[in-house]
This record gives structure tokens, C-alpha cells and sequence, in this order.
């Protein structure tokens, strides 16, 4: 999870990394994050919120709070280490976060981390079932260099550079309400425009490069991870 | 969550502000990136002097200047930008060829550099007073500052395009905006302190951007999950009202719209939330 700063990211995908583990489920951070809470004045914070759909899971100490921020991969590690459950451990235990393992699989169980497997059965469930969600503006390109397209605040660098089919995602998978239906209806417009490549014009193509895609944008909190919004989605009334 | 009794504080509603030490930030964030790709703008002199509160772009004129050449209902009716930045694009390299987007909804609108120096001016500057409505005069007397050669009919095409939207709180209309409109964040929530517990704020890790009360943090945080904002004001203050809030400001969805429409600029300048036409997947 990258701290806001005026350095520029640059942007490479999981798929040149060198992890050794090719088959370790990914992971990444579910919800839009929502700072630490403190009851009362001069009160240590309680928790952390994270609003996930209509639900605000928390996260109860700063051992949690840490593990969650590093699911969301560090930018300068995610373009040569696969951002698995291993990476993770390695990478807290760095920073003495006790229990990082335990950690994980709670925050796992209460929906706030999920791991995917590129490739599998598994990653198509991940995608009916979650949607993105962007953070932050476009700045576009540049006559010095129109090859990369930055995401930022406006005003200072970009937070990071990105090559025009991660630039789309962030642009436009917003707009539906599951991944995969972003990747159906992506796959669909490139179809149209004709002289696509399968991987841009195949949706289960289009899912194994989003999800090398997420990890860029994730790290730098350009996009984050919800539920899947469904017709039946409400605000919850009173209880 | 409400002050402390007796420690009423000036954001107790729905209000918000700059974070503490960031309005030079917010402002450059608010301006420099309409500035950047207006060449007019970026090409004159007077946009490398920054001015006394740290604009690039000087937008100098008063409030008394600003209401004394407009009507009272020009006053009141205020204007807001619809749609989410996309950025420039250059199809060439080295080549000043280029254009700005902007999605609203599912489309993109291709605006030249006068049309984005406009829509850009009327998400506000976070410096501007309190009293001072952020409205079509406000933007028009900034752009002509800037050089935004006829700014006027700009300005009316982009309403005519649905790029801007004026609407005058308290009134019908205010509803009828908020019903064919979205309210999404673009930043992370921060939370609050144990100095200023009635306090969040909204920016990114390290860089705090706005501070909000409860109830504008509640809507930041909410009001994109609505169809639109007038949903999201009804559902709010039914919240409210179920945890025994009284405050009519929280509980009544017509008075928490016009406060948040009072101060939704000093959301909008620094790109913290953004305006979506209502209609796709919330």
C-alpha cells in the first residue's frame, strides 16, 4: 500500500517477475480503506475501518492494519516478487509484524484478503464475486512521453505510469459491476473495434491480465477491490 | 460522531476544509492540473508567479466584485463539474497536438484547452472564503483572469453537454440534481485523532487532503454506493435518525443536501470526490 509521495511509480507486471513459486495463489486487499477510529478525545484508536459493500469490517490492531496495507503490495517489490501469501510473511516479518500467518488467514475469513489462482476455476469465482473500483484522476500522456499514461492527485508527478491497456482498466472496469463482467464487456468493445488480439478480445485472457494489472494499480491505491454489486444491492435498512 | 458538548466546532455539520497545512497542496492540486494542460494558461508569465495564497493561476477577484455583476439567483444557484479527469492525450510524441478527457458516464467527452480550463475552475479553488459561492460568476471571472478567451460561451456549451451542472440549494432543483447525480471518492478515508476525534480527513497514506464532520465523512464514505446522492441523503439521514441523532441538519435529507452542496467544492477542488451522471452500476 504506497503512501502518497512525489515519487513516480512505473509499471511492470507480475508476469516478469521471478518469484520462484509460479503457482502460489495471489493476494489481494478487499475493501476502500476508511483510517483508524477513535472513540473519544485523547482515546487510542479502536480500530481501522474498511468498508467492503455495505459492511465496514475493522481492523482491530496495528499487527492487522499492517498485514492488510502489504497485501496491497509495495510498488517497489511487486515488479519483481509474486505478490503471494509467502511474499507477504517474508516481507512483515522484515518490519516485526507478530503473527502475520494467523493474520492472513483471518483476515482471509472475514473478506478483507482473497487469493487468487490465475489460470483456475478459482479465479473465475474471484471475478463474478468482486468488482473494482477507481481511485484518483488521469493525467493522460505527455508529448515526452506518450507511451505511458499517468494516475494521480493533480498538481504533483503522477503516484504512477502505466501503459495504456492497464490505463483502460483503471479508466473503465469501474463501470460494471463485477470483474468479469468488466472483462466480458472490454473483451466485447475490443472484439468490435476488429484486428484484436485474443488477449485483448478473449475475456478469460482479459481476466489473467487484469489480474497482473490490479497489483500495479492496487500498490499505489489507484483502484481497490469491492464486492461485486448485484440487483439486489441496497443500502441496509433499519435493524 | 458530534463534538464534544460544549466544544462546538466550525465543521460540526456537513461541513468541510482544507487539512491543516495542506492548502497549498489541495490548491495545486485543484489548479495546477487544469493548468498543465491549458496551454494559454500554462504559457503566460503570470502563472509562474505564485500569488499570496500559492495559485498558479490567479483568480483574484472578490467576493464583492464577483456578486456585484451577477443577480441574486446567479448568486445563489451554484455551479458544479460533472465527471471523472481522465487526462490529456497526445497522439504524437514532441507534438502539441492534443485534447482532454473526461468521462461522464460512459462517454467520453474530448475537451480542447479553453473548455477544460472551465470545467477545471469550477470545482472551485479551496482558498476562496466560505461566503463566497463558487458559482458561474466566480468561475467566469477566474477564467477571464486566466486568458480563457470566450469564456462565457464555453461555459454555456459545457452545460449544454452536461460537463457542468448549476443547480441553487434549497430549492427544487437541488433535489433534481441530486437525483441525477453520483457522488464517488477518489481518495482513501483517513479517519479521525485523539486531538479532534470530530475530525476526518480524506487524502492519501501521509497526505491529508480535506477534513470532513461525521456526516460528510458518512457520505464519503456511502453515497456512491446509491443509485444517486438524493438516495444516498434519504438513506443517511434514516441513519441517523435510527441512532437517535436529532440534529435536523443529519436527519433531514433536503437540509443535509443543501449543506453538502455548500461545501461539496471544497471536495471538488482537490479531486477528493468527483460528479457521475447517475445510471450505471453504483
Amino acid at each position: 500500500m504506497s503512501t502518497g509521495s512525489n515519487t513516480t511509480g512505473s509499471e511492470r507486471t507480475e508476469s516478469e517477475c521471478s518469484d520462484s513459486d509460479e503457482t502460489a495463489p495471489l493476494v489481494f486487499p478487499v475493501g476502500h480503506y476508511m483510517g483508524p477510529f477513535h472513540p473519544s478525545q485523547g482515546a487510542p484508536a479502536k480500530h481501522h475501518i474498511v468498508r467492503v459493500g455495505w459492511d465496514t469490517p475493522k481492523l482491530p490492531d496495528q499487527a492487522h492494519f499492517d498485514v492488510w496495507a502489504l497485501a496491497h503490495g509495495l510498488p517497489s517489490r511487486t515488479r519483481t516478487v509474486r505478490w503471494t501469501r509467502q511474499a507477504i510473511i517474508e516481507t512483515a516479518a522484515e518490519i516485526d509484524v507478530p503473527g502475520t500467518a494467523d493474520i492472513l488467514d483471518s483476515l482471509v475469513a472475514r473478506g478483507l484478503i482473497v487469493e487468487v489462482t490465475p489460470g483456475s476455476d478459482q479465479a473465475r469465482e474471484f471475478a463474478v464475486q468482486y468488482r473494482l473500483r477507481s481511485l484518483l484522476i488521469g493525467l493522460g500522456n505527455t508529448p515526452d512521453d506518450p507511451v505511458l499514461d499517468g494516475i494521480g492527485l493533480g498538481g504533483i508527478p503522477p503516484l504512477v505510469k502505466v501503459r495504456p491497456r492497464v490505463f483502460e482498466i483503471w479508466q473503465w472496469a469501474h463501470l460494471w459491476p463485477s470483474v468479469w463482467a468488466a472483462c466480458e464487456g472490454l473483451a466485447w468493445v475490443a472484439g468490435q473495434a476488429g484486428g484484436a488480439r485474443p488477449e485483448d478480445a478473449e475475456p478469460e485472457a482479459l481476466l489473467d491480465f487484469m489480474l497482473e494489472a490490479f497489483r500495479t494499480l492496487i500498490s499505489h491505491n489507484a483502484v481497490y477491490l469491492d464486492v461485486a454489486t448485484t440487483s439486489q444491492d441496497v443500502r441496509p435498512s433499519a435493524e | 460522531m458530534l463534538p464534544p458538548s460544549g466544544q462546538g466546532h466550525p465543521i460540526s455539520a456537513i461541513r468541510c476544509r482544507l487539512a491543516q497545512g495542506s492548502g497549498r497542496r489541495a490548491f495545486d492540486v485543484a489548479m495546477s492540473i487544469w493548468g498543465e494542460t491549458v496551454s494559454p494558461l500554462a504559457n503566460s508569465p503570470t502563472r509562474r508567479t505564485p500569488t499570496r495564497s500559492g495559485c498558479l493561476v490567479p483568480v483574484e477577484a472578490s467576493p464583492d466584485t464577483i456578486i456585484g455583476m451577477a443577480t441574486d439567483d446567479d448568486v445563489a444557484k451554484l455551479l458544479f463539474p460533472i465527471g471523472h479527469c481522465i487526462g490529456a492525450y497526445h497522439d504524437l510524441p514532441a507534438s502539441n497536438d492534443h485534447f482532454t478527457q473526461v468521462r461522464v458516464r460512459a462517454d467520453v467527452n474530448r475537451l480542447s484547452d479553453g473548455q477544460f480550463a472551465i470545467w477545471g475552475l469550477a470545482h472551485g479553488t479551496p482558498d476562496r472564503p466560505p461566503e463566497q459561492p463558487w458559482n458561474r460568476e466566480a468561475v467566469l471571472t477566474a477564467a477571464r483572469r486566466a486568458g480563457v478567451d470566450q469564456a462565457e460561451q464555453v461555459l454555456e456549451s459545457l452545460i449544454d453537454d452536461g460537463l457542468l451542472f448549476e443547480t441553487t440549494p434549497g430549492t427544487d432543483f437541488a433535489v433534481d440534481f441530486a437525483r441525477r447525480h453520483r457522488l464517488i471518492p477518489l481518495m482513501l478515508g483517513l479517519g479521525n485523532t485523539a486531538e479532534e476525534p470530530w475530525i476526518y480527513s480524506v487524502g492519501m497514506l501521509g497526505m491529508p487532503i480535506v477534513q470532513l464532520s461525521a456526516m460528510a465523512y458518512d457520505l464519503y464514505k456511502w453515497a456512491h454506493l446509491d443509485p444517486n446522492l438524493w438516495v444516498a441523503c434519504e438513506g443517511a439521514a434514516a441513519a441517523a435518525v435510527r441512532v437517535g441523532i436529532d440534529d435536523p441538519l443529519a436527519t433531514d435529507p433536503l437540509q443535509m443536501l443543501n449543506a453538502l452542496l455548500g461545501t461539496l467544492h471544497y471536495m471538488l477542488s482537490p479531486n477528493a470526490v468527483y460528479l457521475d451522471s447517475e445510471g450505471l452500476a453504483s
